[in-house]
């Protein structure tokens, strides 16, 4: 029952608990305490080392983790955690600007379970990562990327085929994409009930049908 | 079947309505098994509750008859400790020896209303305090050489807010 106890504490008390005794730090850090974390509210401090350490902690049993605005993150320690925590099924790396498309790579090797991902203001990811993500993470069913300027429709396309489980797509500002991309993304991936095209000039039209309708770039595909 | 006996572990035989009873499903499993509905007479052993607890774990059980039974636990929410009711938490003002010991008999009584309260009682006493603080608490000692103590403060350091 100590589990129990342990699993109505927050991220601050466990790391306070693990400072108590011996016993209580095996506990404490035990991964079944850890299959949420949510940084946000640490982000400044949150350096490689920190991630590297819960990592460990967490193995198999993380499931969610978001790291929103940890600045301070490389794809090494990201290469860390994909390792380690095989299970991640929710991961959220928003603003996290110093990732590239190695990231999505380790993500893509490592975590197949994998259904939501937030690469939003990522700026330096190209069109790997959705390949990446592509290849090895076919659960996915939300994915955000927006502000990734470098995204074009290749990448769009290549995720659409991988991930046919989608269900919303969000590429605010996402100015390289076209229509295409997006007519593929509506025809493969049957759950797709949300996609978030905001700010985006879609710059050629291939398709007879419109499917973006509200000024806002929320669009629902017609076809289901 | 309305009444059952239930006997402590001190031996002592408490008679409690069935419908309450069965908030325990160790009892309600080992009613059922056993075949005891239909038998007036037959006394349940809890040979792991004393009797000052299972007191407690009745009157417990009394009050929240008519609840209904409470939600599967669900990984994937934000665990609560903050929505103890009035009556529980009076209810839990009792000596640490007993909370705990409540919590065991919860455990071995399965009664999953009851655990769930203890147990976030317990998590609201280490919540906020520091190390040193939970130390006093719970009357732990702190068995990390200097060096040890060090290295753990550094690696959980980065929890504190600055």
């Amino acid at each position: 029952f100590v589990y129990r106890i342990f699993s109505y504490l927050d991220v601050t008390s466990l790391c306070r608990c693990a400072q108590v005794s011996k016993a209580w730090n095996v506990l404490a850090l035990d991964g079944s305490n850890w299959s949420r974390i949510d940084l946000f509210n640490f982000q400044t401090d949150v350096e490689g080392p920190v991630l590297e350490n819960i990592s460990r902690r967490c193995g198999g049993f993380l499931r969610q983790i978001l790291l929103k605005g940890c600045l301070s993150l490389t794809d090494n320690s990201l290469r860390i955690l994909a390792q380690h925590c095989n299970n991640i099924e929710d991961i959220n790396l928003n603003m996290c600007k110093k990732l590239t498309d190695t990231t999505a790579q380790a993500l893509s090797k490592h975590c197949n379970k994998l259904q939501r991902v937030d690469l939003g203001s990522c700026s330096a990811i190209t069109d790997l990562s959705l390949k990446a993500l592509a290849d090895g993470c076919s659960h996915l069913t939300h994915v955000n990327i927006s502000w990734c300027a470098n995204i074009t429709e290749s990448g769009v396309i290549a995720l659409a085929r991988g991930c046919r489980k989608l269900e919303s797509f969000t590429s605010m500002g996402c100015v390289q994409l076209t229509n295409e991309a997006v007519g593929v993304l509506a025809s493969h991936c049957s759950n797709l009930s949300a996609i978030n095209l905001h700010g985006c000039t879609v710059r050629s039209i291939h398709h007879e049908k419109p499917h973006c309708t509200s000024k806002t770039g929320k669009f629902v595909p017609q076809n289901g | 079947m309305p009444n059952i006996k239930l006997q402590s572990s001190d031996g002592e035989i408490f008679t409690v309505d069935f419908e309450i009873a069965k908030s325990s499903v160790t009892i309600k499993t080992m009613v059922e098994d056993l075949g005891l509905e239909d038998e007036d007479e037959e006394i349940v052993p809890l040979p792991n509750v004393n009797s000052a607890i299972l007191r407690k774990v009745i009157q417990w059980a009394t009050y929240h008859k008519d609840d209904p039974p409470p939600p599967e636990d669900d990984e994937n929410k934000e665990k609560r400790t903050d929505d103890i009711s009035s009556w529980d938490a009076d209810f839990l003002k009792v000596d640490q020896g007993t909370l705990f010991e409540l919590i065991l008999a919860a455990n071995y009584l399965d009664i999953k209303g009851l655990l769930d309260v203890t147990c976030k009682t317990v998590a609201n006493m280490i919540k906020g305090k520091s190390p040193e603080e939970i130390r006093k608490t719970f009357n732990i000692k702190n068995d990390f050489t200097q060096a040890e103590e060090e290295q753990v403060r550094k690696e959980n350091e980065w929890c504190e807010e600055k």
